[in-house]
């Protein structure tokens, strides 16, 4: 399996940690910590105090998961939890009915198996993301964990960057194709070579979402890896320096790239790398080298491309052969596939597992993945490294536990944040949203026609759901009390290409959602070009003829 | 005026409490007192910032009730707040402890058109 | 006021007084052992004769790191920069000790005074603040659990080079 695998420090520092949050805990209990001194220890440590209890983020660092941490995983769900977890946007898990009392014995319990809840909230740096196919792709350059990984050291409990003006975000991609929404980051890191050849990092700085959406622009075409961590340390300090403090809805990195201009903004980054490049931040080969060490390859065993098990059980099962069309993705390793396990059941809630499936997918990874698992930023899960020939009985296995819906990428795979049924922060709930939609659009066939449709539902303006680069976006309002929902069309985070949504119209009714969506996809189908996706047809045709189809009806009433 | 009643959550497990008449703090709207002139809620919300200095709850603030006072609290977040998520996640378990609302509790249904 | 010194490694009082609002700016100067405004350096500069009397420090609020330009052609004349946490939350004061420390080579005494969580202690103290003066003395109890609460780290910063008990190499190091 490939995971960072931990030394005897790594541990010892995770120990201490615990330690140190347990001694918080206590001082908050006897009145030595104010609630608002505690607040910013506990967020860098995952706890939010949400509607109805605590909720625990934990990190799985850039979405890579061993069946045993799983298990954990499913253990804390059980014993500390109510039988369920939630794989989130930023392929975090996260727990929603956590006692603070609690929380110190549950760090514990993740220490044992190398794992955390740090820095996945907070103003602080967050946890780094990347390609949930990374180091499966045939497209990499490289696997991009390996500096995800070094990322990550470098972040955690930084003494300069531990109190930002606000939370900070970085993703990256080690293929040219952008699978993990890189434009959309605080800092986005894509791999790429420069004209010697030689493998380095093309910086894009100040994307995100939330109430002022922002494309990341590129302040440097090239850094070589051994000025990564000096130059994310200038762009940190410049930040740290001169984002805005006053303002809560301003103090995100991208509004200072904006005010000050990119080239301004990069700039006053170059000075800051000057005085910063050769030295203590420099990146060490050996180092990088032992990283890299634990993300060899798996000993996959040959394996026939021709897959003749998957195509005869594909000859009498339609539903296989429909899933083996979505859900399986071309592995770079001949006669071997990353298999999607899709966690959006029709009706059901987006990005949820049960403990039981939790400890089932740790048994199916162990069987057919080396133990090996991965969370997509699309709140679906992946095995990585999977023998084609077992895939059909993966599939029956998958199947057994609610866990084989084929719809990888297609209309019902819908992205929802937890929103009003959890989330302190919504305006109106998501969650029913996204369980009517999926209801509605259940049927095999008529989602194979729709063909590759990402829908993006958020409750509020803080855009968890990722709504502003949505296929279809879907924006929860509060008007007078009701929920209310504003539509958005041709969002999409995929590269050069990403954009964000465009509104369709004035908010609607709860109660009009659904009919309205099936009104876009109606005029989607019949205005497309032959195999023309639906994100592409919204490039071609704007949002106009979309708005006509789905105003004509409130005429309609008025008439 | 409306009838407001005060709510915090409470700090060792975060659940939502309302403040009652004894001074208490219940799970259960229901239980809460509620008033509507400023000095009696004046003197309300004053003891449940003396929880706050007591370590026993956070983040106090008073609520309005709907127009019928049965039907919990006015707006649509506090009626979730107070009954638990409209929607059952998948393996969902109810604690032992029956104060603690979740999915598909009886009671006070949120939004009739889900 | 109460401090913690890093470098007796232990509680001391101040040596140095603020600058009273009533009095005679220059003739504080002259006498020493003040600490005056960093807003108000430039204009008293000139009158810190070529051997002051008694050490000369600045005070700059954490949100003013602007001010550090005024003062870097001239550190080898503080004795003290005081870096001012008006909230705890306010991480400019960090990479304002660090820019000091590492670009510029301050070599006195940098002070971290104000709003500040004993959790932070060992942040601070890797950004290379040797003094640490939180409002509420009484945060200063249990400094040395906090500043020895973790054996491991993850970064180099220049005073991690030198600090006491030494912090294990990182696990990319150098």
């Amino acid at each position: 399996m490939q995971l960072y695998n931990y030394r005897a420090d790594d541990r010892r520092f995770l120990a201490e940690r615990v330690a140190e949050f347990r001694d918080q805990v206590a001082r908050r209990l006897s009145g030595a910590l104010s609630e608002d001194e505690f607040k910013p220890l506990r967020l860098m440590n995952g706890l939010y105090l949400q509607l109805h209890a605590y909720m625990l983020r934990v990190a799985i660092p850039y979405g890579t998961l061993a069946s045993h941490q799983l298990r954990a995983l499913a253990e804390i769900a059980r014993r500390y939890d109510r039988g369920f977890g939630h794989f989130t946007t930023r392929q975090n898990i996260q727990f929603n009915w956590i006692k603070l009392e609690d929380t110190p014995e549950i760090l514990a319990l993740l220490a044992s198996v190398d794992m955390h809840a740090l820095q996945t909230s907070g103003n602080c740096i967050r946890n780094v993301t990347a390609d949930h196919f990374a180091g499966v792709a045939a497209d990499e350059i490289e696997d991009p964990r390996i500096w995800c990984e070094l990322i990550r050291q470098w972040s955690t409990l930084h003494p300069e960057f531990s109190f930002l003006p606000r939370k900070f975000k970085i993703a990256v991609t080690g293929s040219p194709e952008d699978r993990a929404a890189v434009r959309v980051h605080d800092i986005g890191l894509v791999m790429v070579r420069d004209d010697a050849g030689a493998v380095g990092f093309e910086v894009l700085v100040g994307g995100g979402q939330g109430r002022t959406p922002m494309i990341a622009s590129t302040i440097r075409r090239f850094v070589p890896k051994r000025d990564l961590l000096s130059y994310l340390e200038a762009i940190m300090r410049v930040y740290n320096l001169h984002g805005r403090r006053d303002n809560l809805f301003k103090a995100r990195i991208k509004i200072l790239v904006q005010s000050l201009g990119a080239e301004a903004f990069a700039r006053a980054v170059d000075a800051e790398f000057a005085t910063l490049q050769g030295g203590l931040a420099t990146v060490d080969e050996a180092a990088v080298a032992r990283i890299a060490a634990d993300f060899a390859p798996p000993p996959y065993r040959p394996a026939d491309p021709a897959a003749p098990e998957v195509k005869s059980v594909a000859a009498v099962e339609p539903a296989f052969a429909r899933w083996t069309r979505t859900n399986l993705f071309a592995h770079k390793v001949a006669g071997h596939t990353a298999v999607i396990v899709s966690l959006k059941p029709p009706g059901g809630i987006p990005g949820d597992a049960s403990a039981d499936q939790m400890d089932a997918l740790a048994d199916l990874a162990d069987r057919f993945s080396f133990g090996e698992l991965r969370v997509t930023h699309g709140q679906n899960l992946v095995l990585p490294h999977v023998r084609l020939g077992e895939v059909p009985e993966l599939w029956r296995a998958l199947d057994v536990h609610g866990l084989a819906t084929a719809n990888a990428g297609l209309i019902s795979d819908m992205i929802a944040c937890p929103g009003l049924d959890y989330c302190s922060l919504a305006n109106t709930r998501s969650i029913p949203i996204a369980q009517r939609l999926s209801r509605r659009f259940s049927d095999p066939d008529q989602i194979d026609r729709i063909g590759p449709l990402e829908i993006k539902i958020s409750g509020c303006i803080n855009a968890c759901g990722h709504h502003h680069v949505g296929h279809i976006g879907i924006l929860g309002v509060d008007k007078k009390g009701d929920e209310f929902y504003q539509i958005t069309l041709g969002g999409r985070a995929d590269g050069a290409r990403s954009a964000l949504g465009k509104l369709l119209g004035p908010a609607i009714p709860s109660a009009r959602v659904i009919d309205v969506v099936q009104q876009i996809i109606d005029t989607y189908l019949a205005i497309r070009c032959p195999g023309e996706p639906f994100a592409d047809t919204v490039a071609r045709v704007g949002v106009g003829p979309f708005k006509t189809a789905t105003t004509q009806e409130r005429r309609d009433e008025a008439a | 005026m409306p009838l407001q009643v005060i709510t915090a959550n409470r700090l060792t497990d975060g659940a939502a409490v309302y403040l009652t008449p004894s001074g208490g703090w219940s799970t259960r709207v229901a239980d809460a007192h509620a008033a509507s002139d400023p000095e009696t809620l004046g003197a309300i919300k004053a003891r449940g910032d003396a929880a706050v200095a007591d370590r026993l709850v956070v983040g106090v603030y008073a609520i309005p009730l709907a127009a019928d006072p049965a039907a919990g609290p006015a707006r649509l977040r506090e009626r979730i707040r107070a009954t638990g998520p409209t929607v059952t996640p998948p393996g969902y378990r109810a604690p032992a402890d029956a104060a603690q609302l979740g999915p598909a509790a009886p009671g006070v249904r949120p939004d009739a058109t889900v | 006021m109460r401090l913690l010194d890093l470098t007796l490694g232990r509680v001391v009082e101040d040596a140095l007084t603020a600058l009273d609002a009533a009095a005679d700016p220059i003739a504080a100067i002259g006498a020493g052992s003040v600490i005056v405004p960093a807003t108000r350096w430039t204009e008293l500069r000139d009158r810190v004769g070529a051997t002051p009397a008694g050490p000369i420090g600045v005070r700059l609020g954490a949100d003013r790191p602007d001010l550090v330009d005024r003062l870097v052609r001239d550190l080898d004349r503080l004795a003290l920069i005081a870096v001012v946490f008006e909230s705890f939350r306010d991480g400019r004061g960090f990479s304002i000790a660090r820019t000091l420390r590492e670009r510029h080579g301050y070599p006195g005494r940098l002070r971290a005074q104000g709003w500040l969580l004993p959790d932070q202690f060992r942040f601070l103290a890797r950004c290379g603040f040797d003094q640490i003066a939180p409002s509420d003395p009484g945060r200063l109890d249990e400094w040395r659990a906090h500043l020895d609460r973790f054996s491991v780290r993850y970064q180099a910063t220049a005073a991690d080079l030198h600090l006491k008990p030494a912090g294990q190499e990182p696990s990319y190091a150098i």
